[in-house]
């Protein structure tokens, strides 16, 4: 084991260099059990990313305002964040496990993904860091530099993701849903890859982060199109989701990315600690994130602190987790298929080009759709039928992609 | 190019004892983190931000840049000697020098790796240099298209890796395209051969899968055999600082692999998304392809070190250049240093060119010296470390089970990924009958880039990316590197 004590010896050397003296700061009650205790601060990713810096920073004043104990950060990285929350839920309640793990942990959840051994509903939740608005940010010579713009393409718009996992691909694929664009996103974009696609052209935009693209916007690659629980970081002009969505569902969409926004970087406790060492962890978490040194650290780290503590950010968990079959439903289809498709029974309103284009009446709306020769299915009163005997007026349940095509057509004749 | 901006950092590097104070630190520091197996670069920058939190910028990124250029020069250390990869991009130097240890030529075969690495850090910093006028072009010209072509490239040195024996390197290939296939589908989001266990989510680890087949079957055979990793008695072999510097010659001997390697290193270095593991792997199957004796590979070639080791380094000074100048990093290592200039107050971006072109010529040249100071600070313990090559296998074997294990697991966080290192029993199985082990590295790397490239390829283009000039020339090298491998097996069997 010499090596990784080591290791060890090295870390804490690393860790005596930033730490300044420190002086304890009054303990309120249930405080005193975690003197001299260890805690340990679970981090869902490998060291050195955004989670683990703002882990590190908060252990540090952790430590200042419970006076007494150690809080060591250990890292579980895996499966994109859902070893490290299992991790925690499974650890034993005493208050001396707490960890942090991606916000987008809702969908799996929401979705019921495989490998998840964890509630979130369950969670003690103690706080949340920061906000984490979302923008979708085109390249500067995409050919789009607003909304109508892409509103207006004529062929699908490609869109970079990093996975088909991944909250932001999910994302991507509502939000397209929600203002009925034509897009089509493309996985496989880890890391940065999708700025660099962006700047060689093969694709158009990204849906992310704004603290991750803000650089490329800055450095005058990329102009950001709409904005989800944006603050005043980005210029007035810049329109947020929730305006630009017209229907319920869009609404519902907007609402629940804009709920992921507002819980950036959280710190949960599994379930069950007991209540007084969660207010304790609770009144620890929310001195040390208004601390001033905290504050002071974190502008030279230039993160973001936008913090909410303890029965606020379980009740914003628990909104976001609270969704309408509807978009429940409307989640687990874009996870499976590309883009999702939306079935509605109405009457065709017009027929056009021997039955290539139809539009009816959807959602308020009315929507345009081609119809394929070889992809779409077309029966009229249950039987096989051709595109060209489709006729103004014939009821039918229709299966459509937003923007795109109708995949099925079944007409009562 | 402004000669006097960038006369006047060097001179200022040069002269002034903080900085220069700064560049000696580092290295040895960078060398630890490369020679301690599952350390590595990336672990090193993240441990030193806090010591350069308040420092000078430029002093700051100086430090930051030399330590980080140096880590695979230690990496090559424990490659050779104990046949463990001090980091991934070092575990093509495995595949020969740890033979060259076996031969009794330890000595040599550190020369080699130190020369190269120097000479790969070298040029890898001219590259940043020249390239700096015209980096956009080249840095886009390359998307999914050229990457799934690239990767397919490095597959067809498979052949050449293979040995006499194309079917087996071809079997031993597939089973390394196949474990590439473990994990999250990128495009699909399906779970695939992970049994339900969430660690293989993130598919099967590059480390511990050359740890299991090098590591782990030496150990067992030199468990079996007995005696020490050198073969032949410390009284008759080279360990002497004669050898070192032999080994050093050789790098100049091969000069033309050398500077072939290093430029294609540094070139897969600029290009985000390739990766360092890529970089070694696919100068190693060069240099079998392009040797008139590819039947000395694996078995202790020198050239089958020198050319990982310049590519490991020099494609460090590829790799700077879209992180400083798109502030787009290219590798996870980068994504750490981007961070560490911000926070030292440097913005990466176009405008740094404008602004700080002094700034960005001190960087080249701490590059520079950090290689330079590097080679003689290894040469000078080169020939102590290359004792370890004669200590008796009882005392070794544990100790190297014990650092392949600590690797793996500091590699990838999750104790479960210790269970891959059954995959030591394969290893041990295709060394005892005599099968090429190297295959099935290129496949478990390459595989997983050629999917995804291809995916993206066809979701963008669909199969007309073929069509694209840069697509069109790599597809003539992959013709060509198959032509080649036919042209040479029917010569070879003409004269036998």
């Amino acid at each position: 084991m010499n090596w990784t004590k080591r290791t060890a010896a090295i870390v804490c050397f690393a860790a005596i260099g930033v730490a300044q003296p420190i002086e304890p700061a009054l303990a309120g009650p249930g405080a005193e059990f975690f003197d001299g205790k260890k805690i340990t601060y679970i981090v869902a990713t490998k060291p050195g990313g955004g989670y683990d810096t703002y882990a590190r920073l908060i252990a540090k004043y952790l430590e200042k305002h419970l006076p007494g104990a150690r809080v060591i950060v250990k890292n579980r990285p895996g499966a994109g964040h859902i070893v490290g929350a299992n991790q925690l839920f499974a650890a034993k309640p005493d208050g001396l496990t707490i960890g942090t793990f991606n916000t987008g942990l809702v969908y799996a959840q929401l979705l019921e993904r495989e490998g998840i051994r964890f509630d979130l509903r369950k969670m003690s939740w103690i706080g949340k860091a920061a906000a984490d608005p979302r923008v979708l940010v085109v390249g500067k010579d995409s050919g789009f530099a607003t909304f109508d713009d892409l509103r207006r393409a004529e062929r699908p718009i490609l869109l970079a993701s990093s996975g088909i996992a991944s909250a932001a691909h999910n994302e991507t694929i509502l939000l397209a849903h929600a203002l009925g664009l034509d897009v089509k996103v493309i996985p496989g974009h880890g890391g940065n890859e999708g700025e660099m696609a962006i700047m060689r052209k093969e694709i158009a935009g990204t849906f992310g982060s704004y603290s991750s693209l803000r650089p490329f916007v800055e450095n005058g690659f990329g102009v950001v199109i709409f904005h989800v629980g944006g603050g005043p970081a980005l210029a007035a002009s810049v329109p947020a989701v929730r305006d630009l969505v017209h229907d319920d569902e869009g609404r519902a969409i907007a609402a629940l990315i804009e709920s992921q926004t507002a819980l950036g970087r959280l710190t949960a406790a599994p379930p069950g600690v007991p209540a007084e060492r969660l207010a304790a962890l609770r009144a620890a978490y929310e001195s040390a994130l208004e601390d001033p040194d905290l504050r002071r650290d974190a502008a030279r780290l230039r993160i973001p602190i936008v913090p909410s503590y303890g029965e606020d950010v379980a009740a914003k968990v628990d909104a976001a987790l609270n969704q309408p079959p509807a978009i429940v439903a409307l989640l687990a289809a874009v996870m499976n298929v590309e883009i999702a498709t939306i079935s509605v029974r109405t009457a065709l309103v017009t027929v056009a080009a021997k039955g290539k284009k139809i539009t009816f009446r959807s959602r308020d709306q009315i929507i345009e759709a081609k119809v394929s020769g070889s992809r779409t299915r077309v029966t009229i009163a249950g039987q096989d039928d051709d595109r060209a005997n489709l006729k103004e007026g014939m009821v039918c349940v229709i299966e459509y992609m937003p923007g795109g095509e109708a995949t099925e057509i079944d007409c009562d004749g | 190019m402004q000669l006097d901006v960038v006369i006047a950092s060097l001179i200022n590097l040069l002269t002034s004892p903080g900085l220069l104070g700064l560049v000696v630190l580092a290295v040895p520091i960078g060398m630890f983190f490369g020679a301690v197996p599952g350390l590595g670069g990336k672990l090193g920058i993240a441990i030193m931000i806090p010591f350069v939190f308040g420092m000078d910028p430029l002093a700051g990124a100086v430090f930051l840049v030399s330590m980080h250029a140096v880590v695979h020069t230690g990496g090559s250390i424990p490659s050779i000697l104990l046949g463990i990869p001090g980091t991934g991009p070092d575990a093509a130097t495995v595949v020969d020098g740890y033979p060259m240890a076996q031969k009794g030529e330890a000595g040599r075969a550190l020369g080699a790796s130190l020369g190269a690495s120097g000479v790969g850090g070298v040029i890898g910093a001219i590259v940043l240099a020249l390239l700096l006028p015209v980096l956009r072009p080249v840095v886009l010209a390359f998307g999914p298209a050229e990457f799934f072509l690239l990767a397919i490239l490095g597959i067809t040195f498979i052949a050449a890796l293979s040995g006499d024996n194309l079917i087996k390197g071809l079997i031993v290939g597939c089973f390394g395209l196949m474990l590439a296939f473990v994990g999250l589908d990128p495009m699909t989001g399906i779970a695939r051969f992970t049994f339900g266990q969430l660690f293989l989510w993130d598919g099967v680890d590059v480390i511990t899968a050359v740890l299991a087949l090098y590591a782990i079957p030496e150990m067992i055979a030199l468990g079996v055999r007995g005696g020490s990793v050198s073969a032949i008695s410390k009284a008759r072999a080279n360990y002497g600082i004669r050898s070192v510097v032999e080994g050093l010659t050789d790098v100049f001997r091969h000069w033309r692999l050398t500077v072939r390697t290093s430029l294609i290193g540094a070139l897969i270095g600029l290009v985000p998304g390739l990766g360092g593991d890529a970089a070694s792997w696919i100068c190693y199957g060069h240099a079998v392809q392009s040797s008139r004796t590819p039947e000395r590979f694996g078995k202790g070639a020198v050239e089958g070190v020198i050319a990982p080791e310049t590519a490991n380094n020099s494609k460090e000074g590829g790799a700077m250049l879209p992180t400083l100048f798109f502030g787009i990093p290219g590798s996870s290592g980068m994504v750490l240093l981007l961070g560490a200039f911000v926070m030292l107050g440097i913005q990466p971006g176009p405008q740094l060119i404008l602004n700080h072109l002094d700034l960005v010529w001190t960087l080249v040249w701490a590059l520079v010296l950090a290689n330079l100071i590097a080679v003689l600070m290894f040469l000078g313990i080169a020939r102590w470390l290359g004792l370890l090559a004669f200590i008796r296998g009882g005392l070794l074997v544990p100790l190297v089970f014990l650092l392949a294990i600590t690797g793996s697991y500091l590699g990838s966080g999750s104790w479960h990924n210790l269970i891959l290192l059954l995959l030591g029993v394969l290893g041990y199985g295709l060394k005892r009958f005599d099968w090429p082990r190297p295959p099935f590295v290129i496949g478990l790397i390459l595989g997983e880039i050629a999917e995804v490239s291809l995916h993206k390829a066809l979701a963008i283009w669909g199969p007309a990316f073929l069509l694209r000039p840069q697509a069109l020339i790599l597809l003539a090298m992959v013709g060509a590197s198959l032509l080649f491998y036919l042209l040479r097996r029917r010569a070879t069997r003409r004269r036998s």
